[in-house]
């Protein structure tokens, strides 16, 4: 898969192409506007990170001429800017997802998979991982075809372990994740200990394997 | 306190009373010796009449008696007058009809009668001094009272018309807000320094309008650049998490930096916040349940409050209906709601009720009172929990000021009390 990095923070875009070639997708990093320009028409890629402030021009045009080309390729904007019209705007010029800096890297990669899991819907609406199975439709969890019960939170922090698989996450990353727009006030994440705990014995009690790893309490991982 | 024209007002009258004051007298004394004067020169005026015309010397004794009859303030009177001669002094006389003794001035001069040494004596009438003195009293009284009326329709014509651009002016700077901006619009005026100060005054509220403004965009600005650096150094840790020989030891630190760079975040998040609050950038207005609001984000703090096993108290008497911007309430109420777990101790209480005009947060902790007014600046924090960013109650503060809400604190049966009156 091949992703294409338009961000003129040359230290932030090295992060990023490092965290995700982890996942095995192909980052390509270019600085400009006007590069951008050249970029998206010539080539075909799997998802495009936009930021909005580039050395000339806005990132919004470069979507906006993008879109007009019919061009389907996902799009995640990464911006500083992070007032809600500024996230409207991103959004109805065709944007499929908003990430306002600073992020976490995991958080990005989480977006990604969601991003790559709609685009390419001719895939299966079903996650299979050994004796672990997800419904994405119903948001159901079946571990060896039996189904468990598992909160909306449960949920949300399984996938995000799974949109990470092998990389750690730390437990901010998954705080805020699970805290959606509350993300920005909560200064206390011990809650993310609780989700974990309860996740990995439900799925321990349905015969599943402990895919989840602890790494000094500080972050998690997902080893497959 | 006293309005100024009453002051100059009655620094005018205590000047004009001591003058007429000081004045009197000396008026009095001036119109007596003017007065006598006159008189003593009409005397001296009839001492030359009657010495000229010399009808005296044809006079003989027994004549004597019907010229003292007739001649009411000419006498010739024998030689036993014990009195300085040729000099015109003051006496008094008894006058039979007025039943009064009265001032006369008076010259003696010796004349030869008959061949016989005589006293002629000549006398005028004077009005008597109290008379004198009553006239200049009443004439003094009534310049004091015209005066005075004179001063207070001038002060008063004075203060409404010519003060009147000052006092605009004064309004119009009493009614002035920095925050909301604007510059005002003072009247013209044709008063030299009315103009020269409503021209100032211009001037400096268009120095302050800029600076204000100036801080405002420099708050924003200088956390929108923050953001970038932030990013980086925060994927630098995500990356650095991910090192297969990571120690217990670097863990701990990397969780460190972890927690300093989400309090810097959300420090820099707070003070961009604020600074769009004060830019007035919540415009869309929509109209809010309260109940429904408060019920919506209520999950997310019964799982923070789930740490320190607090128990949360929800009364819900009145359901009030505000008209704001929705995600800014929910900012004010997130703030309000955190700060009642943040500083809560393990097995504590939160109340929050709801009733007819006002939503109270209560929530148990340090068991004494803050210092309500250091807790709304930003900042100002009371306590030394390191996670808060000291900036939610400024925020909140500024909110329910935008919304003419009002914010307070107090601490009543050991807890605190954060009360919005809507």
């Amino acid at each position: 898969m091949k992703i294409l990095i338009i961000e003129d923070e040359i230290a932030l875009a090295e992060s990023i192409t490092a965290y995700l070639s982890k996942e095995g997708y192909l980052c390509e990093n270019i600085t400009s506007y006007s590069e951008g320009l050249s970029k998206i028409f010539d080539y075909k890629y799997d998802c495009i990170l936009l930021d909005l402030m580039l050395p000339g021009g806005n990132g919004l045009e470069l979507l906006e001429a993008f879109r007009r080309e019919n061009k389907n390729e996902g799009v995640i904007i990464i911006s500083a800017k992070d007032r809600v019209e500024d996230k409207i705007k991103g959004l109805q010029l065709g944007a499929d997802d908003y990430l306002s800096k600073p992020f976490h890297l995991s958080e990005l990669s989480a977006r990604i998979y969601s991003l790559m899991r709609r685009k390419n819907f001719e895939n299966t609406n079903i996650l299979q991982y050994n004796e672990l199975q997800i419904n994405l439709m119903s948001k159901s969890v079946l571990v060896d075809k039996k189904s468990i019960k598992i909160t909306k939170k449960e949920y949300q922090l399984l996938l995000f372990l799974i949109g990470n698989k092998n990389r750690v996450i730390s437990k901010g990353s998954i705080a805020e994740h699970l805290s959606g727009d509350m993300a920005d006030m909560l200064d206390n994440h011990d809650f993310v200990y609780t989700h974990i705990n309860n996740l990995k014995k439900k799925l321990s009690r349905a015969g599943g394997e402990d895919y989840i790893k602890s790494i000094y309490g500080m972050g998690y991982k997902w080893e497959l | 306190m006293r309005k100024l024209a009453t002051k100059s007002l009655i620094y005018y009258s205590l000047f004009a009373i001591l003058m007429l004051g000081l004045a009197t007298p000396l008026f009095f004394w001036i119109t007596q010796k003017l007065y006598l004067d006159d008189v003593d020169e009409a005397i001296l005026l009839r001492q030359k009449e009657f010495l000229t015309d010399g009808t005296y010397t044809k006079l003989e004794d027994k004549d004597l008696q019907k010229w003292n009859a007739f001649s009411r303030d000419i006498k010739i009177l024998p030689d036993t007058v014990n009195v300085e001669k040729g000099k015109i002094i003051q006496q008094v006389f008894y006058d039979k009809f007025a039943d009064e003794f009265e001032p006369y001035r008076v010259l003696y001069r010796e004349i030869t009668v008959d061949g016989h040494r005589a006293n002629l004596m000549i006398r005028i009438n004077l009005v008597e001094s109290e008379d004198l003195i009553q006239s200049i009293l009443f004439i003094d009284g009534s310049i004091v009272v015209i005066l005075l009326l004179g001063f207070v329709l001038l002060t008063k014509l004075i203060s409404d018309r010519l003060w009147k651009p000052f006092n605009q002016t004064l309004e119009y700077i009493a009614k002035f807000n920095l925050e909301k901006g604007g510059q005002p619009d003072f009247p013209t005026t044709n008063t030299l320094e009315f103009d020269r100060l409503n021209n100032s005054l211009n001037k400096l509220i268009g120095q302050n309008l800029k600076a204000f403004e100036r801080e405002k965009e420099f708050t924003q600005n200088a956390s929108h650049e923050l953001q970038t650096p932030l990013a980086v150094i925060q994927s630098k840790l995500d990356l650095f998490l991910q090192n297969k020989d990571l120690t217990e030891e670097q863990a701990h630190i990397l969780q460190h930096m972890y927690d300093a760079i989400s309090r810097l975040y959300r420090i820099n998040k707070n003070l961009l916040l604020l600074a769009q609050l004060e830019h007035d950038q919540f415009s869309q207005n929509e109209k809010l349940q309260l109940v429904s609001i408060i019920q919506d984000v209520l999950p997310y703090f019964r799982e923070q409050a789930e740490e320190k096993k607090l128990t949360i108290d929800i009364h819900f008497d009145y359901d009030i209906t505000i008209q704001t911007n929705k995600g800014m309430f929910e900012i004010m109420l997130n703030n309000l709601f955190l700060n009642a777990i943040r500083h809560n101790v393990k097995f504590g209480r939160i109340t929050i009720s709801l009733t007819k005009d006002q939503l109270v947060v209560a929530n148990s902790g340090k068991t004494e009172a803050l210092e309500a007014e250091k807790l709304f600046k930003r900042f100002s924090r009371s306590t030394e929990r390191a996670e808060s960013s000291g900036l939610g109650l400024a925020i909140s503060k500024k909110i329910a000021d935008l919304n003419g809400f009002i914010i307070s604190y107090s601490y009543l049966k050991n807890e605190h009390n954060f009360t919005i009156r809507f």
